[in-house]
């Protein structure tokens, strides 16, 4: 069950801002946006720092763990192709806790707040390679 | 019509219009449609239910730069026999999701889909930090049920909800329910907005704008609502700082306020702004909820019109118009002696607020 894919909606991977992030995932490696002026996270990516308004920004490397911020279990069913019940997971990165990411499980789950959970690489038909979740 | 009507106004008087971003009617077509003679402001604000009180303040900041001398303030949608908020993007054009500064790549992809989804998760996360219960998100359901019981116009009026009903109606994204979510509806609401001078010889009494503002805290999250699961707290909106302009421009606080007509697409939504304009401390929004403060009777009678949940679902422009008939004296939910009422519009991404008493 847990190497069935969940993600149905293909994420738009070639935008200006967030591109990085979907192309080192396609390496199955995750990284988050960075400054490399000041060292702040940009989680959501943006041209510019939003602390010290530096252009220089990376994309860097972080661990593929990280813990169970808050979840949902999802009963009511709005998509034919997200089918009921599964369960959305808001993960905070161990090396960048600011980033949070979202994964989501199949079934009913209410992991406690801090929860260990690991990267799930699922690769979509057309090859497209997205970060999800899984409860360690 | 009607609200230029009730003003005893003529469509000719209107020189200003606001609409909210998301609104399909355009100022220029309301106006030709109404008659107005010339419009010489017209705006818009957002996004979405972010708008009503803030849609107020353009008209008063309008009105006081002297770009127009009377503002109709409007918002028509609908929610049920046209375009569904609770709908995910089906179409096949939308197999792709984001980019363009939605970011919505980052979680659509994962079934986080709809708003309902996206407060439930912050519903869940006050659970965890709380400790809050089912029958304390139910409290505010039926409180607002109630106030709908007395209000002939609401969508609700002549169904009663009881707890055990509430506790035995289907989740669902938990651990919010069917009844802890609003309706959709078809409908619209409108009010105008004048100086105090004028309004004098108007119809109606006069219902003063004591203060209105906006608020998008610091850190203010890009894209249309989902970054908000990016927020240092998601349990702690920007309607804190919000509460802060408010209560500062008002020069009053939230033992002042003698009624509220709070933002509620969704119980929790409600239970994050009683805390979040003090009228309980952080964490106790379900507690004072369960302890029938938002009755008539109650701390802060609240939504008593009955709200999104039970009145109907006009983007929280029912809210102000029920806060005006507070301090009219008309509402179905009448609080004895109402001098100060509050409404809000809604938390994420930077809310808005007004506060209305009697004209002095």
């Amino acid at each position: 069950m847990t190497e069935s894919n969940l993600v149905y909606l293909r994420p738009v991977t070639d935008d200006v801002d967030t591109g990085g992030f979907w192309a080192a995932a396609q390496q199955r490696t995750l990284v988050v946006q960075a400054c490399t002026n000041c060292g702040a996270v940009l989680h959501l990516p943006r041209p510019m720092c939003r602390v010290c308004h530096s252009f220089d920004l990376e994309w860097r490397e972080v661990a593929q763990h990280g813990t169970v911020y808050t979840s949902t279990i999802v009963e009511h069913q709005v998509h034919p192709n997200y089918p009921v019940p599964y369960t959305v997971l808001v993960i905070e990165l161990d090396d960048a806790p600011q980033a949070r990411l979202i994964g989501s499980i199949p079934g009913r789950m209410t992991p406690d707040a801090g929860t260990p959970a690991h990267v799930r690489w699922e690769t979509m038909p057309d090859g497209t390679i997205v970060p999800n979740w899984a409860l360690d | 019509m009607a609200a230029i009507e009730d003003a005893g106004l003529d469509p000719a008087d209107i020189d200003g219009i606001v609409r909210c971003d998301h609104d399909l009617v355009q100022h220029n077509a309301l106006a030709e449609t109404l008659g107005v003679r010339n419009l010489t402001y017209w705006g818009s604000t957002g996004p979405g239910g972010v708008a009503p009180c803030a849609m107020v303040g353009q008209a008063v900041a309008a009105i006081l730069s002297g770009l127009a001398t009377t503002v109709l303030v409007f918002r028509s949608l609908n929610g049920r026999s046209g375009r569904r908020f609770g709908l995910a993007p089906t179409a096949a054009s939308q197999s792709s999701v984001g980019g363009g500064m939605t970011y919505d790549e980052f979680f659509m992809p994962y079934g986080l889909l709809t708003a309902g989804q996206m407060f439930s998760l912050i519903a869940q996360r006050h659970v965890h930090e709380y400790g809050t219960t089912p029958e304390q998100f139910g409290a505010i359901a039926l409180a607002f049920r109630e106030m709908a019981n007395r209000n002939p116009r609401a969508q609700m009026y002549d169904r009663t909800l009881t707890m055990e009903q509430y506790l035995e109606s289907r989740i669902i994204a938990s651990p919010l329910r069917l009844y802890d979510f609003c309706l959709e509806t078809d409908g619209a609401a409108a009010l105008v907005v004048t100086s105090s001078d004028r309004a004098k010889d108007l119809r109606q009494a006069p219902v003063s704008i004591r203060a209105v503002c906006q608020s998008s805290g610091p850190n203010v999250q890009p894209g249309m609502q989902f970054g908000v699961m990016t927020r240092p707290s998601i349990t702690h909106l920007p309607s804190n700082e919000c509460a802060e302009v408010l209560y500062r421009t008002a020069g009053m606080g939230p033992a002042d306020i003698d009624v509220a007509q709070l933002y509620d697409c969704f119980s929790i939504t409600a239970l994050l702004q009683l805390e979040d304009y003090g009228f309980c401390k952080p964490g106790e929004g379900g507690p004072f909820a369960e302890a029938g403060e938002l009755a008539l009777g109650g701390a802060l009678p609240s939504n008593t019109s009955g709200g999104h949940m039970s009145e109907g679902y006009i983007h929280g422009m029912n809210h102000v118009l029920e806060g005006v008939r507070q301090i009219r004296g008309t509402s179905t939910s009448q609080v004895d002696n109402a001098e100060v009422s509050l409404v809000t519009s809604a938390p994420p991404p930077g809310p808005s607020a007004l506060i209305l008493t009697k004209a002095v």
